[in-house]
């Protein structure tokens, strides 16, 4: 018989990420990798198959698409419509909803600043006030439901509203369910948003942190968003690394603060981009776990087995879609949506097909919704727990991602001088290493595509002259201007007393070093705006750390 | 001997937004074509352009927009450049740019608009063609 010679088309088969894969890959590759230890059974350490013993045969991933845009009415509208659709659901079908928030929101600017002209509702909610946010939740059954608040600037006074707003609606804050982002050296690198000196955001992140260990048992007070570093530059391995990194200097810091890890960690989630690699990201959940579970136990001694879980909302990637042909974009959202379920997450959100047009209509988000759905109950990918936990390939990749992340979680170290990642990353902030980095990744990525080492199938291949273009949902610009107004009304309306009082107090208690807070909640109750507040922290913390008398903490 | 300087163009985004990379990723090609860039970055107002562009002399502002306030931005810029008596000074856009507003933008004067995923080559070529000669120093 004649023998069949087959030859490889390419030199070398990459990930995304850069890692070479061999032609096939056999229990020779995954000999040193032992199952008891390094993979285990799902719910049991190191977590690397499923961080519950049943996953989705149990109980569903939660199906979150995020939205929010032009007021907080219409955002209320079109997320029960979702609801109605079976699209914002939890774990027990209960409201699940991601809360996005104007620009101006996200910067601390009020909607009737100059700066936040042309951007009033137009990527968001604007939030001004605490009756905004008591109008944005009112149908929302707040103790019941799961929010999940997307807040880049200024989290501390959006979720010190959402507490408010709750006690107004008649909710003890004791009973709020969700997550805020809270993460500022996300909100520095990859959103580039940067009000306040570093040092400054982290104290009031772990002032956030306090209070909900303290108050707020249901609540989640740190998400850890490393999804947003993956359209701004870095790869999936980098994304992980700096996700971790991040992770690690919040639990170093709420140790310093002097809360024990156990008391938090349990509360703490991570946010992660779901791309279009489908093996290298199936790994890169399953070696997130792993490492996390180690980290936690290892490093800082974590007793508690829920400190060790690395429970993950990801949302998929729009940085993968493209504006021409965008159709294709429903394609790519399934095969990034199926990766990430394979990868064991616990919510998921695909974003609409049209993202790169602007913001989704209606009949874009219930696609978004209807392919969850698909995944969930029609493809049989849910009937048995981590069903690529195994595959050679697929275990010595997660080994390989694991190696990568470890190495670069040594490089943030070694960006500081105290040998604490807290350290690292702080310094890594603000000599710009980190920027830096993201950016040249982001350089990468598009001479990958223009020079066609990666396919993008209707951007630098298979391009078609003429493209769809499916229907652009618009705001309407009046209701900008209808917003500012009726912020002009409410600031004539309240007792400017109340106020001032209040913005005192906010004043005393931020110099003094106390956690901002309870006094913000009063703040938000008495009518402070979002800006007022904001200024107070611009007054007293870009001094306070730009004269160099304050440490971080 | 005539002494040309380079192509000088300025590159910014108009509002607050947090979307950094494409702005940065033309300049790059700019910069690697020969041109001079100057680099505003994020979250600015049509003043702080206009300031800018007539005193640095730029040759050309390219506004990046991710954030779908394009219309409403480049109307303003492109008014008070008028009223600088600086309308010589052609504006190109990119960004995330739906396909019907490019017909809009061009009719208030917007010269050249590159939506996500243009390769950058085409926007250097726009350019090059846009202004065929550096200046004479």
């Amino acid at each position: 018989m004649k023998k069949i010679e087959t030859k490889d088309n390419k030199k070398e088969f990459k990930t995304r990420s850069g890692i070479s894969l061999k032609r096939v890959y056999t229990p020779e590759d995954v000999k040193d990798i032992s199952y008891a230890d390094e993979v285990g059974e799902p719910g049991q350490f190191p977590y690397t198959r499923g961080i519950y013993p049943n996953m989705y045969r149990a109980v569903g991933w939660m199906k979150r698409q995020p939205m929010g845009f032009s007021s907080s009415e219409l955002t209320a509208e079109r997320y029960k419509k979702l609801m109605e659709k079976g699209g914002q659901v939890g774990f027990k079908g209960e409201p699940a909803t991601t809360l996005l928030f104007d620009m101006p929101t996200n910067y601390g600017y009020d909607s009737d600043n100059p700066k936040a002209r042309y951007q009033v509702g137009t990527v968001g909610v604007p939030v001004d006030h605490v009756e905004d946010m008591i109008n944005l939740m009112k149908d929302f059954p707040m103790d019941k439901g799961f929010t999940n608040m997307v807040v880049h600037g200024s989290p501390a006074i959006l979720l010190a509203m959402y507490i408010a707003a709750a006690e107004e609606l008649g909710y003890s804050p004791a009973k709020l369910k969700g997550s805020g982002k809270n993460d500022p050296f996300q909100s520095y690198l990859a959103e580039r948003i940067q009000l306040l000196p570093i040092e400054a955001e982290l104290k009031l992140c772990m002032d956030v942190l306090e209070y909900c260990t303290n108050n707020m048992p249901d609540w989640n007070p740190i998400s850890i968003s490393g999804f947003s570093y993956r359209p701004s530059g870095l790869n999936s391995i980098q994304e992980l690394g700096l996700t971790l990194a991040t992770a690690m200097a919040y639990i170093e810091a709420g140790i310093q603060r002097g809360l024990a890890c156990d008391r938090f960690a349990p509360r703490i989630s991570f946010f992660m981009s779901g791309g279009i690699d489908f093996l290298e990201e199936v790994s890169k959940f399953r070696a997130a776990r792993k490492i996390w579970a180690k980290i936690m136990k290892d490093k800082f001694g974590a007793k508690n087995p829920k400190s060790m879980l690395f429970r993950v909302y990801c949302l998929t990637l729009t940085s993968d879609y493209t504006a021409q042909q965008p159709l294709v974009n429903l394609i790519r959202g399934t095969i990034q949506g199926l990766a990430a379920v394979f990868g064991g997450i616990q919510a998921l959100g695909i974003p609409c097909y049209d993202e790169a047009l602007g913001i989704p209509t209606e009949e874009a988000q219930t696609l978004s919704i209807r392919t969850q759905q698909v995944i969930a109950e029609e493809s049989g990918v849910c009937n048995t727990v981590d069903p690529l936990g195994g595959s050679y390939c697929i275990e010595w990749l997660t080994k390989k991602i694991e190696e990568e992340v470890y190495a670069y979680l040594e490089h943030v170290r070694a960006m500081g001088k105290d040998g604490t990642v807290l350290g690292g990353l702080i310094a890594g902030v603000k000599k710009g290493l980190l920027l830096n980095e993201i950016n040249e990744g982001a350089f990468k990525r598009q001479r990958d595509i223009e020079s066609g080492r990666i396919t993008v199938v209707g951007l630098n291949k298979y391009r078609e002259d003429e493209s769809i273009c499916p229907p652009v949902f618009r705001v309407d610009p009046k209701l900008s201007q209808m917003k500012i107004e009726q912020l002009r009304e409410f600031k004539k309306k309240r007792d400017i007393h109340m106020v001032r009082q209040a913005l005192g107090e906010l004043e005393e208690v931020t110099r003094n070093g106390g956690n901002v807070m309870p006094p913000l909640v009063e703040a938000a109750k008495s009518r402070v705006t979002l800006e007022e507040a904001m200024n107070v922290f611009r007054k007293v913390f870009v001094n306070k750390f730009e004269t160099g008398e304050g440490s971080w903490s | 001997m005539e002494l040309k300087r380079k192509r000088r163009v300025l590159i910014g985004s108009i509002g607050l937004d947090g979307h950094e990379i494409g702005a940065l990723i033309v300049s790059r090609a700019l910069k690697e074509a020969g041109m001079e860039v100057v680099y505003l970055g994020l979250n600015l107002t049509p003043e702080q352009v206009v300031e800018t562009a007539v005193q640095e002399d730029v040759d050309l502002i390219g506004i990046s927009s991710m954030s779908g306030i394009h219309i409403n931005a480049l109307s303003d810029l492109l008014n008070l450049l008028k009223e600088r008596g600086a309308d010589r000074i052609p504006v190109i856009t990119g960004g995330i740019i739906p396909p019907e507003d490019i017909p809009v933008l061009e009719k208030i004067g917007v010269k050249g608009v590159f939506p996500a995923g243009t390769p950058t080559a085409e926007i250097v070529r726009f350019i090059e063609e846009e202004l065929p000669d550096g200046k004479t120093l």
